[in-house]
């Protein structure tokens, strides 16, 4: 992981749009994920880890369209005047959930990025070592860039590194060790580009400008 | 944000862009059935189509035609 930087960014994939800090999005202090997280036992690292990533696994689908696409286009009613008819009604055809809106009963799903930081942050209400990774996934075979993606990545007790692919469920994905992930040891992947979690955010600008040009073609 | 390119720039830019093909490279290293999966959305899909037929269906039924006038 680089060095974090002192400026941390913001982001406008809210509900309504509204604006927030990478950082906000792996919550530690909210009260519904520490309950949540207190049910999750294990003495060790590991055992945390593996209680974490199978809650994720059981509890949260991945959303897909009818067609079978992932969506995650957001439509937020508020202040409702009349009839159907809300004083707020926006509707974007992307958004970030927050964790703790993430396990929400009515919701309980979540693109990449919202189960990868749901997982990040119940690692982080135990005390486990934990990142959000924003990156690229890439064809292992003639390295094609596929697109972007997000995930967890947390450390054993045994102090190697591990990638949580968070979108799998209800059984969760087998751990497979970061170096492996990153080092072309599967038929995908994963490039890390950008780190976070609660306490800071690093990323990696010589990638961001490299990916820039194949990625917005 | 800072003035240079960042990461997060760049996902707000390209951030629906091939979300389904690197969806579908990442299950089937991981083993999920992509084809059942999206099955599932069409049968819940067909489904509520079907609901709702049958809801229409109840509607024209207790619409009574006015008897005409003489």
């Amino acid at each position: 992981m680089k060095k974090k930087q002192n400026e941390i960014p913001t982001v406008n994939f809210g509900l309504l749009g509204e604006e927030n800090y990478i950082t906000d999005y792996v919550q530690v202090h909210n009260p519904k994920l520490q309950r949540i997280a207190k049910r999750l036992r294990g003495k060790t690292n590991d055992q945390i880890i593996t209680a974490v990533a199978s809650y994720v696994a059981k509890n949260i689908k991945y959303p897909l369209d009818r067609h079978g696409k992932p969506t995650a286009a957001t439509h937020t009613k508020c202040f409702k005047w009349w009839n159907g008819l809300y004083l707020t009604d926006v509707d974007f055809d992307y958004g970030w959930l927050f964790p703790n809106q993430t396990v929400a009963s009515e919701v309980k799903r979540g693109i990449c990025f919202s189960s990868a930081c749901l997982c990040t942050s119940l690692l982080r209400i135990k005390h486990v070592e934990a990142f959000t990774v924003l990156g690229v996934v890439l064809k292992t075979k003639g390295k094609r860039i596929l697109g972007f993606h997000a995930w967890t990545e947390t450390v054993k007790t045994s102090g190697e590194h591990i990638v949580i692919e968070t979108t799998v469920h209800p059984k969760p994905a087998k751990l497979v060790p970061a170096k492996d992930m990153y080092g072309e040891a599967l038929p995908v992947t994963y490039d890390p580009l950008a780190w976070f979690n609660e306490a800071g955010y690093a990323e990696d600008k010589s990638k961001a400008k490299k990916y820039e040009a194949v990625l917005n073609a | 944000m800072p003035e240079d390119k960042t990461v997060l720039d760049l996902i707000t830019k390209t951030r629906r862009k091939r979300q389904l093909e690197t969806q579908k490279a990442v299950w089937k290293t991981f083993g999920v059935d992509y084809e059942a999966e999206k099955r599932k959305q069409q049968e819940i899909y067909d489904a509520l189509q079907k609901r709702k037929g049958r809801k229409s269906k109840r509607k024209r039924k207790v619409k009574r035609k006015k008897p005409e006038r003489k």
